[in-house]
């Protein structure tokens, strides 16, 4: 089984596919990776976050915070659900929560079948907790040519298993 | 029909019916046989089962190679080597299978799931597909196994992605010399030199820069390298940079070398990352050699002509060298070039143009007559490949003129058949074997009887001869039958234009 | 064996998330279908299934309180839903948990997202097969 760091790139690269299918598919919005800034410069009240978990036997850990432009979210909203009647900003959490479930689902899906045994939570919205952990930004954006919104995914891993024994 | 009569005749009855269960089987055998064979030769490892998931007796050979066993009787499970938690999946699968009628899925969708992979005991990649077979109700009665070994295919196809992308990455670092020698250097300065002062800040910032250039010159696993680099340093605190450059130095130095590679291999041998380089057009730097002797600089000019403007031979042989190669592999000939090792002999390269090109002719002649097969270079004593020597020496001390040398030790020119092509072309009759053999510099003399492609009109060496005498220079061919050819051109030294 | 016609389904769509209610809401609304309901739960969803009998239910895996797989597996235990069609539809695309819905029970199974496509040729495969259950369960009543 490989350390969960040594995976790193290639969970990476799950996310940016699962990423660019969700949005393809779910909203029809093309989605381009940029490089890592420093988060959401404007601070807190921009952006809507959830987050959600995966885990194995309490040992290894990783908790993936996704983070969505509120404009962007809301456009969605708009466009895509016109005559919904529920809070705009209920909308918009719920598509964070919906496509941090996919993401994440497929990254399980990956490990397991590297050989891990992880399972998931339900997502919540908010961004995780930092665990201590090794961090890995990606920053996607929407609609890159026409400057739309940022995506952020953190992903903080956590391996806490002692060193290798023999 | 009385008790006795119908004994006997129930008695014959079963006699027939057991003679023709016995037919039957003979039959049934014989069919097996034949659809063994036909399995057998079929290359691949097949094997069926049906719904008691125990495969059959009728199984193709390949089995034994490809899944290391013989299936006959055997779980398809065991046979696929699956562990507990893969067994119970499969058995789930093929329940719904062999149900059939409980999802919208048909065979082939629900067959996604299953095992499309066999572990192989030794390096092999061996792909697993399923095929439906059906009884006359049409209901699902088995399924067919085919394994395959697909390692070849998958070593190809990641030969081909491997050197498409150096391809790329060659293109990528061949459009823009100057950025990518740029680049060597910076990595060379700042990454491979000690930290010194620096501190962590400083060189992660520089590490931040020579990422985005590696991953703009394709150069990937630089960048991965240099991206964990960089996350130490900005992630970690109180950690010294020399420490993370000294755990990283001796790969990255490696791949520096493997990148310079690249360059050699664009831009030849010499390719250097000493110094920049300055490139000005010949013509610009002509007329201003031009102007200083217009202005009465004689001696600098002269100077300036020979030292800065005039290139060196060596230098200006190396398309020469490349086409000889590239004729060779064309004609699936081995030929081991000796490139000239000194020789500074400079010239100015624009003058002798005409000349330089014109060894291509000198190129196929070579390729196409001295180059003999294996057999017969060894049986002469000669080494396997053709050996082609090309040396540049000034002719004397007094540097007047340059001789440039293309030595082989190949087949040698047919004296006597050429003797025959030239009186037969109504040529001079009495002629000694040295004036004979300068002969061949003259159009439409060629002692190849069939005319290929590359060679064997009988043009072009008369296009050496004429590009030299047009310099003010010669020249000569000497040749031994069987032994080689040398090409002796001499030529005025001029470094400068008129 | 008549097929049924998407006019006369009656289909209800449970899933915790808004959107994806939504989403399969419109698309089946596309595709012609009149009789949609929704539910963000299982309690709900049970709740909507005792009053109303569904032709198909589209079930999301992972909910918080009961599991949409929990739900299968007690439909399926009841012979009542024999001729009701489920298709799960979840962001899980590891064989094991496909195999094991189907095993449940499941008709068919979508791997979010879903694209309309992607649900118009199931729902086309999904008639056929209500159709067949409906002449099926005909016989033996």
């Amino acid at each position: 089984m490989d350390s969960i760091v040594s995976v790193k790139t290639d969970v990476s690269d799950v996310v940016e596919r699962s990423v660019t299918n969700a949005f393809d598919v779910m909203f029809r919005r093309g989605v381009a990776k940029e490089a890592a800034g420093d988060g959401f410069a404007e601070g807190a009240g921009q952006e809507i976050s959830s987050c959600v978990s995966l885990w194995q036997e309490d040992r290894l850990n990783m908790d993936f915070s996704f983070s969505f432009d509120r404009d962007l979210l809301s456009a969605i909203v708009k466009e895509a659900y016109p005559q919904e009647n529920h809070d705009r900003t209920l909308l918009c959490e719920d598509i964070a929560c919906a496509v941090a479930n996919i993401v994440v689902s497929n990254v399980k899906t990956y490990l397991n079948g590297r050989g891990f045994e992880m399972k998931m939570n339900i997502p919540e919205k908010g961004a995780a907790a930092a665990n201590g952990g090794q961090m890995a930004y990606l920053c996607f954006r929407c609609d890159p040519r026409a400057q739309g919104g940022r995506i952020l995914v953190n992903m903080q891993m956590q391996d806490r298993r002692g060193p290798k024994a023999g | 029909m009385t008790t006795a009569a119908q004994l006997k005749l129930a008695l014959r009855n079963l006699d027939i019916s057991s003679q023709e269960a016995i037919e039957a089987n003979q039959q049934m055998e014989q069919l097996n046989a034949s659809l063994a064979a036909v399995l057998d030769s079929l290359g691949q490892a097949i094997l069926f089962f049906d719904k008691s998931f125990i495969c059959s007796n009728i199984f193709s050979k390949a089995c034994a190679t490809l899944l290391e066993c013989s299936p006959g009787g055997r779980h398809i499970a065991d046979v696929l080597r699956l562990d507990k938690e893969e067994r119970d999946q499969l058995v789930s699968l093929l329940d719904i299978v062999f149900l059939g009628s409980s999802t919208i899925f048909s065979f082939e969708d629900l067959m996604k799931h299953a095992p499309r992979r066999f572990q192989h005991s030794k390096e092999l990649s061996i792909a697993l597909d399923y095929r439906p077979m059906h009884s006359h109700s049409g209901k699902l009665s088995g399924i067919l196994v085919i394994a395959q070994d697909v390692t070849r295919d998958e070593q190809s196809r990641e030969e081909i992605r491997q050197k498409e992308a150096r391809i790329i990455r060659m293109l990528r670092i061949a459009k823009d010399k100057m950025a990518f020698t740029q680049y060597l250097r910076r990595m060379e300065s700042e990454l491979l030199s000690p930290a010194g002062d620096r501190t962590a800040d400083d060189i992660a910032r520089k590490i931040h820069t020579l990422k985005g250039l590696s991953k703009f010159f394709h150069m990937e696993v630089v960048a991965n390298i240099l991206h964990e680099m960089e996350s130490v340093l900005q992630g970690q605190q109180g950690v010294s940079p020399e420490e993370v450059l000294s755990t990283c130095r001796e790969t990255l130095a490696e791949l520096m070398e493997e990148a310079k590679g690249y360059g050699r291999e664009i831009w030849g041998a010499n390719f250097e990352i000493q110094e920049e380089v300055l490139t000005v057009p010949v013509s610009y730097a002509t007329e201003f050699g031009k102007d200083l002797r217009a202005q009465g600089a004689q001696g600098i000019a002269y100077r300036y002509f020979q030292q800065i403007v005039a290139q060196p031979v060596r230098d200006l042989l190396i398309p020469f060298e490349t086409q000889l190669s590239y004729f060779a592999e064309m004609a699936d000939k081995e030929v081991q070039i000796i490139p000239p090792e000194n020789g500074n002999v400079r010239v100015f390269a624009v003058v002798y143009k005409e000349l330089l090109e014109s060894l291509v002719h000198i190129a196929r002649n070579i390729v196409d007559h001295a180059a003999q097969p294996r057999e017969v270079r060894e049986e002469a004593g000669k080494s396997p490949a053709l050996n082609v020597r090309i040396d540049v020496a000034y002719e004397n001390e007094f540097k007047h003129k340059l001789l440039i040398t293309i030595m082989d030790d190949g087949a040698g020119v047919d004296i006597g058949k050429l003797r025959e092509k030239v009186e037969a072309a109504g040529g001079p009759k009495d002629l000694d074997n040295d004036a004979l053999l300068q002969k061949i510099f003259e159009p439409r003399i060629s002692t190849r009887d069939v005319v290929t492609a590359t060679s064997g009109r009988g043009i072009g060496l008369d296009a050496v001869k004429a590009a030299a005498e047009r310099l003010g220079g010669t020249i000569r061919v000497d040749s031994e039958f069987g032994q080689g050819t040398i090409f002796t051109i001499c030529l005025p030294v001029i470094w400068e234009p008129a | 064996m008549a097929d049924i016609k998407i006019s006369d389904l009656k289909a209800l769509v449970v899933d915790d998330h808004i959107i994806i209610r939504r989403d399969l809401e419109q698309f089946l609304k596309n595709m012609g279908c009149k009789h949609i309901d929704q539910a963000g739960n299982v309690n709900d969803a049970q709740g909507k299934m005792s009053k109303e009998h569904y032709n198909i239910i589209f079930l999301d895996w992972n909910m918080p309180g009961k599991s949409g797989f929990n739900l299968l597996q007690q439909c399926r235990a009841n012979k009542t839903y024999d001729d009701v069609a489920f298709v799960i539809v979840s962001a899980e695309s590891d064989d094991r948990y496909i195999i094991e819905a189907l095993k449940a029970g499941a008709t068919s199974y979508i791997v979010k997202p879903v694209a309309e496509s992607t649900l118009q040729e199931h729902l086309q495969k999904v008639l056929a097969w209500i159709g067949k259950r409906a002449g099926a369960t005909r016989q033996t009543a």
